[in-house]
């Protein structure tokens, strides 16, 4: 009995061909031409074996039966020992259904109807089939061997051989799908899916290649081909959004000053390189498809000093721009810099000696604070008490004031207490050199945060700006005064209580602050509880960012000051954007439906965001309300307006091509931004549901995408998977591992819910870094293939699955985690080695916790080489992380090998053993 | 006599004059009109928040006053029906009061009554679900209103049958009273 993929082509050309070996295979030519026959059926067949969902969009969404593993099958037991060629017994049963067709007389089943026949439309002209011969037996030949070669018990011949023939069937397969131009990998035999020198993102292919699109670092798609119709989406069971890093640090960024900026008249999209213009004088509009006017103004060309040609703006040649905002644009004034920070000054706090380091830091860096000659800045400590600091112009000295009236704060002479930068530098460094020493002996154990935050609002609300809070202690007084929640028993438990606020004090004081343009800014520095939880709320709704240095201390724990420190220098010196909003526009059709990231959404498609920094990162996802039939193109667009200085916006325009054909929509799935978004997702998920809910939701999403790529081929053993989704397993495990959404390993509830707010602020490039951490082997760098940047060669070893597997006794290897950077040595290193790069002689001579910004100075090719190469990690982060050498032998391994995500560890499975339960699932 | 003995239908009508007419007071002056107008408002309310006429803020702060009044009263007509026992009435609420109750429980942390948290509300699936609720309450109000409207007319039928057989069963009551005045 010939397996169906193999007779199918077949019966459309010759009905005596089957029953031939797999070995030989139908010719590659009928293959090209058959598959159309071939693929509806199999999209039949998908839809009745599990209809597409029907709720509306893309949801996380958790099915409490179906988690249970399906019985074992006979060789269940040897599936995870035997490594990736097995799973051979489900593709039977899989098998059973399609081989039913085979008995129906006449060829392909004609006779059934074809409901997806009009949504499927093969793209003919993607490439070629191929035509030669020697093509096919070359993949047979890959596609084969592990079966030939495989050991298999007598009793199991059968399996065997059918294995056999599906083996060839997939042959067919590839033949087709590289007439598709893209080739389906099979996970379970692909053994290496990270890529080595990284992936790839993706971008989109437009018709109009020339055009210039949004760069992937600033703004993605997870579909980098948008389906036309609701429908297809469905089918195609992927989520839909985007994510967004839209005030990053740009080196090439053209900004415009006009005195009108060309903006659709109905939907008030500003212009942009995917605009078409209709004759001389008007254009139509990529969202709306209004067609509006040209101003004369428009016409010239800045560049050239010359009228007539609107294409020549920039407006029209790059997808990011900003403009400097003219009158209109603004409802004051520009705003000047105005900062105020609120500092921990309980017993506690000031024993770890974060003051210290927080105020020469300030003082260092007071220059190079972003504002201009009207930047005011003031200071509010607290513990029991409230205390300001008067440092007004015509003051000799800074006075204290302490206020004990927490439960009804007012401000003393606010006038005194915010002051210019300028005016009063010298109160301000007297101010800040004098401050440790003045609480140094502080007894108040007790802190009144909520008293702080209600006087640092008084204080700045006229103005708006931003509020920085250090805060080490849990606040126990006052209003918005917690208590511990935090059971240590319940620390790797799988479904993790409290991770919701305990009190609506901080988000109602956050959407205050949010009305009058102020962002908190929250630096966490605690080593007991803190209630982060309930904390974060006053940045999260606020546009501000978080910072958790979890067990501070400036002596006890010294390594922690570099990282708080460098962070803080980060945080000083970045660039800032006063009382922003962002606005997302899509095209006609599009909708955004759920938003992610610190912010507060002030109606359906604006963001109030009081201050917006370079390091945040957003998400949205969208939904198909329209289809999009006739549309060749969708469009989104971002434009956040800020002020620094002077008003400006910042337009970002992504396009996307639109196809109404599955396969494409499927080929085109972006794993890490749906990674990201669906990380997202899941967080939303673990605070309105379980935790619980959220990892299945996550397993769900994977084997949702998996299965909808498998019904959409006509046949496949295996796991199948295209190739831009490939890792998605990969990084769906590395997240359910991480910090954030793991059980099984004991993690702080304040660690966990940092971790949460990380997955939904982070850009996407650093949240990939810490959901799969990358791994280089860095004892054999070579200049081969190295990179040179600013007279630096930087090697560029290759990635690595995170696996003690590619661990090599002999070894040195470097894990990026984003926040950390780790070198973890093997016992069996070269002493070469180790006297080349860490200056020691010999493995054990290594010091035992080594911590430095980058590796150690050596004079020699070989450290330079890794230097360099660690320099260039470092370069890509917003600030610098701590390196710390770890030795095989020393205990804090232990924090190496929890990145090992391939491997199997505390309650939570292999990548193998996911692989294998994700083929259970997908059907 | 026949199937209305006064035995029968005295304290049936008193029972139903306690619970129907207050109820239906209730209904017609404040519940079914009031109650009616909140939900029409909350429609609108959020139909204003997707059409971004309004700040969710503004918005929220304007709803979640309306929300704990709504189920008190709602509550206790219901107390009026379970003292009365109008079992099918109560029957027909009773899911309802549950709903509320569960709905309450499970509201976001917030330190003042309400339900709608104004970070949350400009979900997608936040607002949709809050719109459908609001016509679908609506909806259920309107028609319990109807059913209640045609209780106590079925009870004034009854109690103008029952004047009705009063007087003209017995018109000799009436004579006899006016002659010993």
């Amino acid at each position: 009995m010939p397996p169906r993929g193999i007779s199918a082509p077949s019966m459309g050309i010759s009905p005596s061909l089957p029953k031939a070996s797999p070995l030989v295979g139908p010719p590659p030519l009928s293959v090209g031409t058959t598959t159309p026959a071939v693929s509806p059926v199999s999209q039949i067949n998908s839809s009745s074996v599990r209809p597409p969902p029907t709720s509306v969009g893309f949801q996380l969404h958790s099915r409490p039966t179906s988690y249970v593993r399906p019985p074992q099958s006979p060789l269940g037991t040897s599936v995870s020992s035997t490594s990736y060629s097995s799973g051979i017994s489900p593709s039977i049963q899989s098998a059973h259904p399609q081989m039913s067709f085979q008995n129906s007389p006449g060829g392909p089943p004609t006779g059934v109807m074809l409901p997806n026949s009009s949504t499927f439309n093969p793209p003919v002209s993607v490439g070629p089939p191929p035509t030669s011969k020697h093509s096919s037996s070359s993949s047979l030949s890959g596609n084969y061997s592990p079966y030939v070669t495989q050991q298999q018990p007598l009793s199991q011949t059968n399996v065997h051989q059918v294995s056999r023939q599906f083996g060839g069937m997939s042959v067919t397969k590839d033949g087709w799908n590289k007439g598709w131009g893209t080739a389906t990998c099979d996970l379970l035999q692909q053994k290496c899916v990270v890529p080595p020198h990284g992936v790839e993102p993706l971008s989109p292919v437009l018709a109009q290649e020339y055009l210039p699109n949004c760069s992937p670092d600033l703004f993605r798609c997870t579909l980098t081909k948008i389906p036309e119709t609701q429908s297809v989406l469905q089918k195609s069971r992927m989520p839909f959004g985007i994510l967004i890093h839209p005030f990053k640090d740009l080196e090439h960024l053209a900004v415009v000053s006009c005195n009108t900026i060309v903006r659709c008249r109905s939907c008030r999209t500003y212009i942009n390189p995917f605009v078409v213009f209709k004759g001389d004088r008007r254009w139509e509009c990529n969202l709306c498809f209004r067609v509006n006017e040209i101003p004369d103004e428009f016409l010239f060309d800045p560049l050239s000093r010359t009228y007539g040609d609107p294409s020549r703006r920039p407006e029209v040649r790059e997808a990011t721009i900003e403009f400097i905002a003219p009158q209109e644009y603004m409802l004051r004034p520009p705003q000047p810099a105005a900062y105020v920070y609120v500092l921990d000054v309980s017993r506690q706090a000031v024993e770890t000696g974060y003051l210290k380091i927080v105020c020469e830091t300030l003082l260092a860096y007071l220059d190079k604070i972003p504002g201009d000659r009207r930047t005011l800045i003031g200071f509010i400590t607290y513990s029991a008490t409230i205390q300001f600091y008067l440092m007004g112009e015509g003051l000799k000295n800074v006075q204290l004031i302490e206020v004990g009236e927490i439960n009804d704060m007012f401000v003393p002479s606010p006038e005194d207490l915010l002051v210019n930068l300028d005016e009063s530098r010298s109160l301000v460094e007297d101010l800040l050199d004098s401050l440790p020493e003045t609480h140094a002996n502080t007894v108040h154990t007790q802190t009144a945060l909520g008293a702080a935050l209600t006087a640092a609002y008084k204080l700045i609300s006229p103005i708006g700006g931003r509020i920085t809070v250090m805060s080490v202690t849990l606040p126990t007084l006052g209003p918005g005064a917690l208590k511990p929640r935090e059971d240590p028993n319940q620390r790797s438990a799988k479904d993790i209580s409290h991770l919701g606020p305990a009190t609506d004090f901080y988000k109602k004081f956050a959407l205050d602050c949010s009305g009058q343009q102020i962002a908190v800014d929250l630096f966490t520095l605690n080593s007991q509880y803190i209630d982060l939880a309930t904390l974060s709320g006053m940045s999260k709704f606020s546009g501000g960012c978080i910072y958790h240095f979890p067990g501070f201390h400036s002596e006890r724990n010294s390594p922690s000051v570099l990282p708080f420190r460098s962070c803080f220098i980060r945080y000083l010196t970045r660039k800032i954007g006063f009382e922003a909003v962002m606005r997302i526009r899509a095209t006609r059709g599009l909708a955004i439906t759920n938003f992610h990231g610190n912010f507060f959404v002030r109606s359906t498609d604006l963001l109030s965001l009081p201050n917006v920094n370079p390091d945040s990162g957003f998400g949205m996802q969208v939904n198909l309300e329209e289809p999009l039939h006739n549309i060749r193109q969708a469009c989104f667009q971002a434009a956040l307006l800020y002020t620094s200085r002077e008003r400006r916006i910042r337009v970002h325009t992504l396009c996307l091509p639109v196809t109404p054909n599955i396969h494409e929509v499927l080929n085109g799935g972006d794993q890490q931004a749906i990674v990201g978004l669906l990380a997202k997702m899941a967080v939303d998920k673990c605070l309105s549901a379980q935790m619980s809910d959220a990892r299945e939701a996550l397993v769900n999403a994977c084997c949702d995408a998996l299965s909808a790529y498998k019904a959409s081929l006509s046949s496949y053993s295996g796991l199948p998977a295209p190739p831009t989704l490939q890792m998605m397993p990969l990084y769906i495990l590395g997240l359910l591992k991480s910090v954030a959404l793991r059980h099984g390993l004991s993690t702080k509830l304040d660690d966990r819910v940092f971790a949460m707010c990380e997955l939904k602020s982070l850009p996407l490039c650093h949240l990939i870094q810490t959901i799969y951490p990358d791994l280089y082997p860095i004892h054999n760098l070579s200049e081969k293939g190295a990179i040179n940047i600013e007279d630096m060669v930087v090697p560029q070893p290759g990635r690595l699955h995170l696996s003690a597997e590619y661990i090599d006794r002999n070894g040195a290897y470097l894990l990026d985690a984003g926040c950390v950077i780790y070198v973890y040595i093997r016992g069996g290193i070269s002493p070469q080695w180790v006297n080349d790069v860490i200056g020691v002689p010999s493995f054990a001579a290594i010091p035992q916790p080594l911590y430095e910004e980058s590796l150690p100075f050596v004079d020699n090719a070989t450290s330079e080489l890794a230097r360099n190469f660690v320099v260039y990690l470092q370069k890509n982060k917003p600030f610098p992380v701590p390196v710390q050498i770890i030795r095989e032998d020393n205990p804090s391994r232990v924090l190496f090998i929890n990145y090992l995500v391939d491997d199997r560890s505390e309650g939570a499975r292999s990548y193998v053993e996911f692989l294998q339960f994700v083929k259970s699932q997908v059907k | 006599m026949d199937t209305f003995s006064q035995s029968e239908i005295i304290p049936r009508s008193c029972k139903m004059l306690g619970a129907i007419a207050v109820v239906a007071l209730l209904e017609t002056t404040d519940r079914g009109r009031k109650s009616g107008r909140d939900m029409s408002q909350e429609i609108i309310a959020f139909d204003e928040l997707k059409t971004d006429y309004k700040n969710p803020i503004d918005q929220c702060n304007s709803l979640n006053p309306l929300v704990l009044p709504e189920y008190g009263l709602h509550l206790l007509f219901n107390l009026l029906f379970l003292l009365s026992g109008e079992w099918f009435s109560l029957c027909l609420n009773l899911p309802l009061i549950a709903y509320h109750i569960n709905r309450y429980r499970t509201r976001p942390v917030m330190s003042g009554p309400g339900l709608y948290d104004p970070t949350s509300i400009m979900n997608h699936d936040t607002l949709n679900q809050c719109q459908r609720e609001g016509w679908i309450k609506l909806a259920f109000y309107l028609l319990a209103f109807f059913y209640y409207l045609y209780g106590i007319e079925y009870l004034l039928v009854l109690v103008i049958l029952f004047l009705c057989k009063y007087f003209v069963f017995a018109p000799k009551l009436l004579p006899t009273v006016s002659l010993t005045k």
